[in-house]
């Protein structure tokens, strides 16, 4: 009648008793012999731990073990028929999709897809592939199409797409006609046919371990070799009539049922690492009884699994995910990530970020001629000077400042030649090459080939086949990782080794997609596809038989340790529920029989209850607040008992102020050393060599911040990034100033036409341009330059004025030999430097004016820049620029002032400083005071509020005590005054 | 549950002042419709955030459970749902009920309910699947990105020309941060706007050029009244020559023609002057309308420029924001028929329960709409209910429009109106202060200019009382110290309110203080203020976790690792226990630095973020306090998270810290916030320090106007000043009234809602009055002093008000009610387990022959080979030597073997070449013998040497694709073995031979390729032999082991 049903009982782990039941099976008296027997189970790590017990069961009773065949229940229906043809892959579907909705007539496309992806987005129709072909994989696994829908449809009330199923049914017998030209098959086609023809035959017998949900189509299969098979059920025969003929949950049966758990072994705590804390608590309150290998730690939600690690890493226990990290962690993904970002377009940003790949520094350190300097300082300095937007044009600056990353550059240009654009020639795989013209995917896509300007541009413009690539990625992997035999032993190198496996799996799926499907593609994109395909997939870390095991939901049932704390037990988690879909609401699939909620929670309630009933200890944490900040409930599970028990929960797990309570964090192994934190500051140290001479700007640093101006000026600190978009208050103002100061210098400074001025500031400005940046400046950059040119022009005017009044430039740029300008302070000389923007004199009167150009975006004229409203000098460059005139022999009475040349050209204009000589006398006593002061070492305090110039030195001072305190936009312009 | 009775449900708009319960007017409805069997699902409760609809729906479960357990609460719920007969198995059973259907209840944010629709209706949206909302440091990320974008894809005239008109005229350094700032500034408003509303503003026609002409000259010539006349022309004639057109419309002669007044120093202007002034005053008009709206366009231009790539940024991320969700079901839901979505979120929606209604944006409200207006209409099966407060719509900037509030009544039909305005919160001091302030704000002086908006305030007001008169409470008003320099005179009262909530916490330990800003700055400063009072506060919504110097050192070591140039970097590690840990001990060591940082990347890309900074972090603790380490657990915590998806660059994650705002888990018992942020909370003192700014702030860069609450923008402006709205068409001047009116209004519900904050006491400060105040600031402090105050100027350190029982809170608070949450001496509990057992249990090691190919070291060059289709050759030849038990019975026959290539997928123009190369291997004389029983019979037979004495003839057994499993070294070794055959004695095994066919393409005679890879292939056939020495208990010497090249046609012993 139908395949044998066996309860096994469920006080004890259900594994335990299915060895048992096995060993019970095997008829040699001196083997455990599973030749001809096929176990299915509904896990992977069920499958792995069965046989890992099996072996240390034999090993023990030494006796020679002939292994079954351990399965998931997923891989079973494999095992029972012949496929007539081969399998489509996972891309390959994917690309069948796509292809069959290109095809589609978009009328009758449109009540599905009202707005299709740009025809030339792969990636936008690839994800609607992947989403029609998990629908029809879901709907075949119970053996449905599409028409079933449409038909159960009209017996559902408040049915309202028949449209929308119609068009979707259109595009599946399009999908299978695509396959079926191609001479494949898709994995639901093959079974669906052999349940048909009856085709299910099986030599062997099966034994079925807790697989407690089949899908139809399995059960369909399972039916045909029914004699063959037997089911182990976990659950005391009394409850036998809460499964089905093929060992599966009865849903309806498993409704209401209540769950032996006590309300003490369930804790509801705040957020995830709340959570991760009451699992260490709870493991703490095994107070060791138990080993860390009889101890398992549930995680229906993989969230909570970085804080589970951490916190049991604080405690030093290992903890084992047996998942696994993503393979996108790993080196060789990311670094491919990085290639393909670079291929793009050989963008400054993507090269930064791919030189600074691990792999990268150390493959150029190891392949001859190796290059091992600071190339990234060398990176950071051209960005810094230059801001290119790309590399591979020409070189700016003088060549001792790029030569090592010039080099750098021209070897990854070779390698990625080497690789992409010349492994094609070797491998002759003639299939590609018979690409056919009328392939719907290749002609749309072939655009996706970016193209880039660096020298070896082509393996950009390239486009190929989306299996021809495959070779030139393999290839690159090996250059940069396989230099060296890699260390199995070795974490970094196993992951690595991990890494690219999966990776030369997932390129031998793209050799294999028929040449009439295979998109044409750029390496960038090829690199895309792949590491799309790979996003999902994880490296298991080593076995760790010391280790905590972390486990999910759906193999906690089959797992065989004495202790386990559940955490994660929240509602949407435990259970899952569909509340909405985009296809099938729930209501239709329950009308289908497809998994729905009912179906979900019984699954789950009977883990629960299995759990429950077979471990030693059990405790079961929930959570009121997700990783991302949502609010959780917890499960409807832990309210499965009598009413009146549910209602304390509620009381106790609902209450705010209990969740409040429970927010105490359990803070591992990290403790405080003492009551208040001793970070301050470095303080300053004796300087190594006594101060012989100061900059004149450098004053205004030291008023603001003494502190800040030793770490800058005295030690030479600065900060060092990549990350700038445009030019900055400093770079703009060199840029102006350097146009100025070649306009001083130039015929045109006497000029007392604009337009001859204009046209030499232009000429200037342009050159310094072409200079620092290039041909090709960023956008940003040119307009920024077209603002220094406005400002210009309007100075322009203002300067033919100025010289018809009778003032010529006398000097630019102009500042004394070293140790001529000084200050004398107890007796003792400050030499002083600089350099003075401009000095003009008047021929009528010689009287000459000292000026300085400003260009930072509000005018301040040089009294508010010097001085504070209640009259304290805050600056004092203008007033020491008499000293340096002195160091220069120019004599005799000068005007102090600036030029301003600020954002409103309205107020482009002189701006002279209204000082005294008693003013500018009490200037020269404040310099002297500085100056004592830096001869003493007098830099400490900082001051509280840090001053503009010194974002740099933000962490050493922690300033983000002050939070956004000092966010304002910096406007400095410390133009051609680096330290 | 129908004996309970099916009361209705009637459709209403409850108006709940602050503190009077608005929480539980909606869970009493949740409440009366779950106990009267309304489907649960069928019940849609939303407010705004996540916090808020987490103590909702806990409110309802409490409630419920506490009835179920308690005969007093049962009767009091009875009471007011009125149920007079409610029993406890109604109570359990309701209860029952909803924890049964956790899964279906839709109680929750508003967003949250949109997300789940758009999804449902992601392809008919235009929604990519499986798209996400976008985290907001993504977000900002691609904004800056597609900025970006934005430049490189235009010309730059072309982005020239639009920055001069979005900066009027000024030639500013910033390009992209400037652009940056204006689209995230502005960027609601554009996805609002048709492009239309963009040029709504009509520009003016400019006379011909000859008719100027002419004009100026009347002007220039014209005879004038006199000196004064003559100079003002003069002037006014400069500024038209030099294009000054606002000017020469503000000044003189001019701004009296443009007013219409005719009249300059009360003598009328000659009617031929005026008459050519016309013309000129015409001119300058245009010019100036023409400027606004070119401004106003190419802001629009711009917006739509960004929107075009970001937007395509975003789908291509499959990333939204919530309001890109709202906006796109707002425009489909209308086109969609609400049984559509019915149908798909597998739930009617029966009974809709709006909470905090007067900050439903627009855009939002176009989506409820059509629910709303079913559900009225279809009263009394499904029901509408509604509670918010318009004086407390403080979001208006962030598109909340409190006027749908107001708006609603006429929206729907058969709406109840109800008002609360009765506080379970406040002491009566507190509340008689709100009715000072509130009572009489329309006739408030420091209103005088805005006394439109004030007398609308008014109009919303109604008398509050309170149900609290056994608090005790105290409300005061008083002058800050005054600052010496005028710009510190802010800096100075947030410090006094500093020194007050330190006076608070010695006074009431037990109360809890909230310190409301206006602003983030302000709040930093704060939070400064008081640590450095030794004032522990935490920042409501957190602060980046950079204000512990122990992240930032952290993030230091990260920079160093990016940038080994960073010499700042450099310094701070090396003066640190991290700069010994690192090994880095002189910032100026460029080749350590070099060193340390390569080896810290490549420590970040294996061990990621999480293990790094721990291991860091546990360097540190000894330096830090519990407040430091905990600021490091929540940095590992985040890198924890982080390295899920690790970012491209270290910079990246760097940034990610120095932006994401970490609440500190120290609930302190001061907190500070904006008063923003406090919505919704409550302390027992409230202190407001920031009462001094304008009640008309910063200009915004636009004013928008719509055509009613809840219909998208039909009008747009650029902000412009005061002096030139008069040039403007009627509809736009208004709408900048409108706006101020609406911006002040919003001001006063702010100070509403920080007022309202306070249950026992309220302190507010404000500024001692500037030497020349003559009159009323118009600033909040202003509308206090005018309500509360004894008039006249403020002088420093004054109270200008006061009232209630100061000591009576001061008893009342006395007790610290709650011991610290977090007791940092409290060492953490002890990790004990047992010790591990001498063999390992589980998690056993897995190795498997094949995977030991070539030794534990591994040339990544030969893992890597794709040559598929040698592979899938091994694969089908394998198969086919499988069918082979002995030859001496024959050759397998071709059709089966033809099946077998089919089935693994052989291309049949290929399989006659495999099935000859099959045959000719066969044919080789040493692959044939090894298949041949003579091999283990005759006097040649191969085999373990010890096998053969003593036994003549042994019984063979072979087995194909043999499974085995054995432990081995403590780990699981198993796999399946190619060919074993198995020489008995008897039933005795005793000797065992191993055969692996290997099909490496090795040229005949090549003996020293054959070497090398048979020295591959050794540790894997080794595996063999150890593993059939273990599963026939047979010694080493028993088991060999052989090679068999099938291309060479070589067997080689391994
Ligand atoms: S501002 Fe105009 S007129 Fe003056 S120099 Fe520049 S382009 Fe010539």
């Amino acid at each position: 009648m139908s395949l044998s049903r066996v309860f096994l009982g469920w006080n004890r782990p259900a594994l335990d008793a299915a060895v048992d039941y096995l060993a019970g099976q095997s008829a040699a008296p001196d083997a455990f012999d599973f030749q001809g027997v096929v176990v299915a189970v509904s896990a992977a790590r069920a499958g792995r731990r069965l046989l890992e017990i099996l072996v240390q069961r034999a090993h023990a009773a030494g006796r020679m073990l002939v292994p079954p065949e351990i399965v998931t229940v997923g891989r079973l229906p494999e095992l029972l028929y012949t496929a007539k043809r081969p399998f489509a892959g996972e891309l390959v579907q994917q690309l069948a999709w796509v292809e069959a909705l290109r095809r589609a007539d978009p009328v009758q496309l449109a009540p599905l897809l009202p707005h299709p992806p740009e025809p030339d987005d792969l990636a936008g129709w690839l994800a609607l592939g992947e989403m029609l072909g998990r629908l029809h994989r879901e709907l075949a696994a119970e053996a449905l199409d599409f028409k079933a829908v449409v038909d159960a449809g009209s017996r559902l009330q408040g049915f309202v797409e028949e449209n929308r199923w119609a068009a979707l049914l259109a595009v599946q017998r399009s999908y299978l006609e695509i396959l079926d030209q191609l001479g494949l098959w898709d994995l639901q086609t093959a079974r669906l046919f052999a349940i048909r023809q009856g085709e299910c035959a099986i030599d062997r017998r099966i034994l079925l371990v807790g697989t407690v949900d089949l899908n139809r189509a399995a059960r369909m299969m399972l039916d045909q070799v029914e004699e063959r098979v037997t089911a182990l059920v976990f659950a005391p025969p009394e409850l036998a009539d809460r499964f089905d003929d093929h060992g599966c949950l009865d849903a309806l049966a498993w409704q209401n049922v209540p769950i032996a758990i006590e309300t003490d072994q369930i804790e509801v705590v705040d957020g995830p690492s709340d959570q991760a804390a009451a699992a260490v608590r709870a493991v703490c309150a095994l107070d060791g009884q138990y080993s860390a290998d009889e101890i398992t730690i549930g995680v229906p939600d993989a969230r909570i699994v970085p804080h589970l690690q951490q916190q049991f890493r604080q405690c030093d226990v290992a903890a084992r995910y047996g998942v696994g990290a993503s393979v996108a962690r790993s080196a060789p993904y990311r670094f491919l990530a990085a290639v393909a970002e670079y291929l793009d377009q050989r963008r400054f940003s993507a090269f930064a970020a791919l030189m600074r790949h691990p792999a990268v520094g150390e493959w150029l350190a190891r392949t001859a001629p190796a290059i091992d300097g600071d190339w990234l300082s060398e990176l950071d300095r051209y960005h810094a000077d230059h801001l290119p937007l790309s590399v591979g044009g020409a070189w700016l600056g003088s060549p001792e400042h790029y030569a090592l990353i010039r080099q750098v550059y021209e070897r990854i240009e070779a390698l990625l030649q080497d690789a992409l654009a010349d492994s094609h020639e070797d491998s002759s795989t003639p299939r590609h090459s018979e690409r056919s013209e009328e392939s719907g995917l290749a002609r749309p896509f072939a655009s996706l080939g970016v193209t880039g300007r660096g020298a070896s541009a082509e393996t950009a413009r390239m486009v190929r086949s989306l299996g021809e690539w495959g070779a030139g990625i393999a290839g690159l992997l090996v250059a940069v990782f396989g230099g060296r035999p890699l260390d199995r032993s070795d974490p970094a190198d196993r992951s690595v080794l991990a890494a690219c496996e999966k990776i030369r799996g997932a390129l031998a799926l793209h050799e294999h997609v028929p040449g009439k499907l295979a998109p044409i593609v750029s390496a960038a994109a090829a690199i895309r596809l792949l590491l799309r395909a790979l996003a999902g997939e994880t490296i298991a870390p080593p076995a760790d038989p010391g280790a905590i095991e972390l486990l999910g939901w759906l193999e906690l049932p089959w797992d065989d340790a004495p202790v386990l704390v559940v955490t994660g037990m929240n509602e949407g988690i435990v259970p899952a529920s569909c509340n909405e879909d985009l296809f099938l609401p729930n209501q239709l699939r329950r009308e289908l029989g497809l998994l729905d909620n009912d179906q979900r929670l019984a699954r789950d309630v009977y883990s629960l209850a299995l759990l429950a009933a077979s471990r030693r200890r059990l405790r079961v944490i929930a959570g009121r607040r997700s990783p991302e900040g949502d609010p959780l409930v917890p499960s409807r599970l832990l309210f499965a008992t009598d009413p009146a028990t549910a209602a304390r929960r509620a009381l106790a797990f609902f209450r705010a102020d209990e969740a409040a309570a429970a927010h105490v964090v359990s803070r591992g192994a990290l403790r405080p050393g003492r009551a208040r934190s001793t970070f301050e500051p470095p303080r300053p140290e004796p300087l190594d060599a006594p101060v012989r001479d100061m900059r004149v700007t450098e004053f205004r640093e030291f008023l603001a911040c003494p502190y800040r101006y030793y770490l800058r000026r005295r030690l030479g600190l600065e900060g060092l990034a990549d990350d700038a978009e445009e030019l900055d208050g400093g770079l703009f103002g060199t840029l102006a100033h350097e146009a100025l100061g070649e306009f001083g210098r130039g015929d045109a400074a006497s000029s007392t036409d604009p337009e001859r001025i204009a046209a030499a500031l232009d000429a200037a400005l342009d050159e310094q341009v072409r200079r620092l940046f290039g041909r090709r400046p960023l956008a940003a950059i040119l307009v920024q330059v077209e603002q220094i040119r406005a400002r210009l022009h309007r100075f322009a005017h203002w300067q033919a004025d100025r010289a018809a009044a009778g003032w010529r430039i006398e000097r630019v740029e102009a500042g004394p030999e070293p140790e001529r300008a000084q200050l004398l302070v107890d007796d003792e000389p400050m030499y002083l430097h600089g350099r003075i923007d401009r000095i003009d004199l008047h021929e009528a009167t010689g009287r000459r004016t000292i000026l300085d150009y400003k260009t930072s975006d509000s005018a301040q004229d040089p009294n508010k820049a010097h001085r504070t409203a209640a009259g304290e000098w805050i600056d004092l460059q203008l007033p020491l620029y008499r000293h340096l005139l002195a160091g220069m022999g120019i004599k005799g009475p000068v005007e102090l002032g600036y030029i301003l040349l600020p954002k409103d050209l309205g107020k482009i204009d002189l701006a002279l400083a209204p000082w005294t000589e008693a003013d500018l006398a009490e200037a020269d006593a404040v310099a002297e005071d500085v100056i004592r002061r830096v001869r003493r070492g007098d830099f400490w305090p900082p001051t509280d509020v840090p001053p503009a110039f010194s974002e740099d030195f933000a962490a050493i001072c922690h300033d983000g005590q002050f939070g956004d305190l000092d966010a304002a936009e910096t406007d400095s312009d410390d133009e051609g005054d680096a330290p | 549950m129908s004996p309970l009775g099916a009361a209705p449900f009637p459709n209403v708009v409850i108006r709940a002042s602050a503190g009077t319960g608005k929480t539980f007017q909606l869970s009493n409805r949740f409440l009366g419709l779950a106990v009267r069997g309304e489907p649960l699902d069928a019940i849609l409760a939303t407010t705004f955030t996540r916090k808020a609809a987490g103590e909702i729906l806990d409110r309802i479960l409490v409630r419920l459970a506490d009835a179920a357990l308690d005969d007093q609460k049962r009767a009091e719920l009875g009471r007011l749902l009125g149920l007079t007969d409610l029993d406890r198995a109604d109570c359990l059973a309701v209860l029952g009920r909803i924890l049964g259907h956790l899964h279906r209840l839709r109680v929750g944010t508003l967003d949250h309910f949109f997300i789940q629709m758009a999804r449902s209706f992601s392809l008919e949206l235009g929604l990519p699947p499986g798209w996400q909302i976008l985290d907001e440091l993504d977000d900002r990320r691609l904004q800056a990105e597609a900025v970006g974008e934005m430049l490189e894809g235009h010309a730059t005239g072309d982005t020239l020309r639009l920055m001069h008109l979005l900066t009027k005229g000024d030639v500013t350094r910033s390009v992209s941060q400037q652009l940056l700032q204006l689209v995230r500034g502005l960027y609601a408003v554009h996805v609002e706007c048709p492009a239309e509303a963009w040029t709504a503003l009509p520009r003016a026609k400019s006379p011909e050029p000859r008719a100027i002409e002419a004009a100026r000259a009347v002007v220039a010539a014209a005879a004038l009244p006199g000196k004064q006349f003559n100079d003002a022309r003069e002037k006014d004639l400069a500024k038209f020559d030099t294009q000054q057109w606002e000017a020469f419309l503000q000044n003189g002669l001019a701004a009296k023609i443009a007013d219409g007044s005719g009249v300059y120093r009360s003598k009328p202007i000659p009617e031929a002057a005026a008459e050519a002034y016309e013309v000129l005053v015409a001119h300058a008009r245009a010019h100036v309308l023409g400027a606004i709206a070119n401004q106003t366009a190419a802001t629009g231009e711009l917006l739509a420029r960004f929107d075009r790539i970001y937007t395509r940024r975003k789908l291509a991320r499959r990333g939204l924001r919530f309001d890109d969700v709202t906006r796109r079901l707002g425009d489909a839901l209308p086109r969609e028929r609400l049984d559509r979505v019915v149908y798909r979120l597998d739930a009617n929606v029966a009974h809709l329960l709006l909470d905090e209604f007067q900050d439903t944006s627009a855009p939002q409200w176009r989506v409820l709409r059509p629910f709303a207006r079913r559900l009225t209409a279809d009263s009394p099966r499904a029901s509408f209910f509604c509670v918010g407060d318009t004086k407390q719509a403080i979001y208006g900037w962030r598109g909340g429009v409190a006027e749908i509030f107001d708006a609603i009544s006429d929206e729907l039909t058969g709406l109840d109106s109800r008002e609360l305005v009765r506080s379970f919160r406040s002491a009566p001091p507190v509340i008689d202060a709100v009715n000072r302030v509130f009572g009489s704000i329309g006739a408030n002086p420091a209103l005088a200019g805005h006394a439109d908006a004030a007398r609308r305030w008014a109009g919303r007001f109604a008398t509050h009382a309170t149900a609290r008169t056994d608090l005790p409470g105290h409300v005061a008003l008083r002058g800050a110290p005054r600052a010496e320099q005028p710009p510190k005179q802010g800096e100075l009262t947030l410090q006094h309110a500093a020194d007050r909530a330190l006076a608070w916490r010695g006074e009431a330990p037990g109360a809890t203080v909230g310190i409301l800003a206006r602003t983030n700055k302000s709040v930093a400063r704060l939070i400064f203020e008081l640590r450095r009072r030794g004032v522990e506060a935490s920042e409501e919504g957190g602060n980046p976790l950079v204000d512990a110097p122990a992240v930032e050192l952290i993030l230091s070591a990260l920079s160093l690792a990016d940038h080994p140039g960073d010499t700042a970097a450099r310094f701070h590690v090396s003066k640190s226990p991290l700069g010994e840990a690192l090994g880095l001990a002189r910032h100026d060591d460029d080749a350590a630095a070099w060193q340390i940082a390569r080896q810290i990347r490549a420590q970040l890309m294996s061990d990621g973020f999480g293990p790094t900074l721990y291991d860091w972090a546990r360097r540190l603790a000894d330096e830090c306090d519990s407040r430091d380490v905990g600021r490091l657990v929540q940095l590992i915590e985040l890198a924890y998270h982080r390295d899920e998806a690790p970012p491209a660059r270290i910079d990246d994650f760097i940034a990610m810290v120095r932006q994401r705002k970490v609440e500190d888990p120290s609930s302190a018992p001061v907190r500070v916030m904006t008063v923003h942020q406090a919505k919704g909370l409550e302390f027992d003192v409230v202190i407001l320090p920031e009462l001094d700014v304008k009640l008309f702030g910063q200009p915004p860069q636009l004013v928008v106007d719509r055509a009613s609450p809840a219909e998208p923008i039909h009008r747009v402006c650029r902000y412009v000043a005061q002096k030139t709205r008069a040039l403007l068409p009627a509809p736009f001047a208004e709408l900048f009234v409108r706006y101020e009116s609406q911006v002040v209004g919003e001001s006063l519900c702010v100070l509403y809602v920080a007022m309202t904050r306070a249950a026992h006491a309220l302190e507010m400060i404000v500024a001692p009055s500037k030497e020349n105040e003559k009159t009323l600031p118009a600033t909040l402090a202003g509308v206090l002093r005018a309500a509360l105050g004894p008039g006249g100027p403020v002088g420093p350190e004054t109270t200008l008000f006061e009232t209630g029982d100061r000591q009576g809170v001061r008893r009342a608070k006395a007790e610290i009610a709650k011991p610290a949450l977090v007791a940092p001496a409290e060492a953490p509990p002890a990790l004990r387990l047992a010790p591990a057992p001498d063999r390992p249990r589980r998690g056993l090691d897995r190795r498997s022959p094949s995977r030991l190919e070539g030794g534990p070291k591994v040339e990544l060059a030969f893992r890597m080979r794709l040559d598929t289709a040698a592979l899938d050759r091994g694969t089908l030849l394998h198969a086919w030597f499988e069918r082979i038990a002995w030859l001496d019975d024959g050759e397998p026959d071709e059709a089966a073997l033809r099946r077998i290539g089919e089935r693994l997928g052989a291309p049949p123009d290929a399989m006659d070449a495999h099935l000859a190369s099959f045959r000719a291997a066969l044919a080789r004389p040493a692959v044939r013998a090894v298949l041949q029983r003579a091999q283990y019979e005759g006097p040649d037979a191969i085999g373990p040497a010890a096998v053969r004495p003593g036994v003549r003839q042994p019984r063979l057994r072979v087995w194909r694709e043999r499974p085995f499993a054995v432990l081995d070294e403590g780990a699981i070794l198993g796999g399946t073995i190619d060919r074993l055959v198995v020489l008995h004695d008897g039933d005795k095994a005793i000797g065992a031979n191993v055969l692996d066919f290997k099909t490496d393409a090795i040229p005949p005679g090549d003996s020293a390729a054959l070497a090398a890879r048979t020295d591959v292939y050794r540790p894997q056939l080794s595996a063999y032999r150890r593993a059939v020495s273990a599963m026939f208990a047979l010694p080493a010497d028993r088991v060999s082991a052989r090679l068999v090249f099938v291309e060479p046609g070589a067997v080689v012993e391994a």
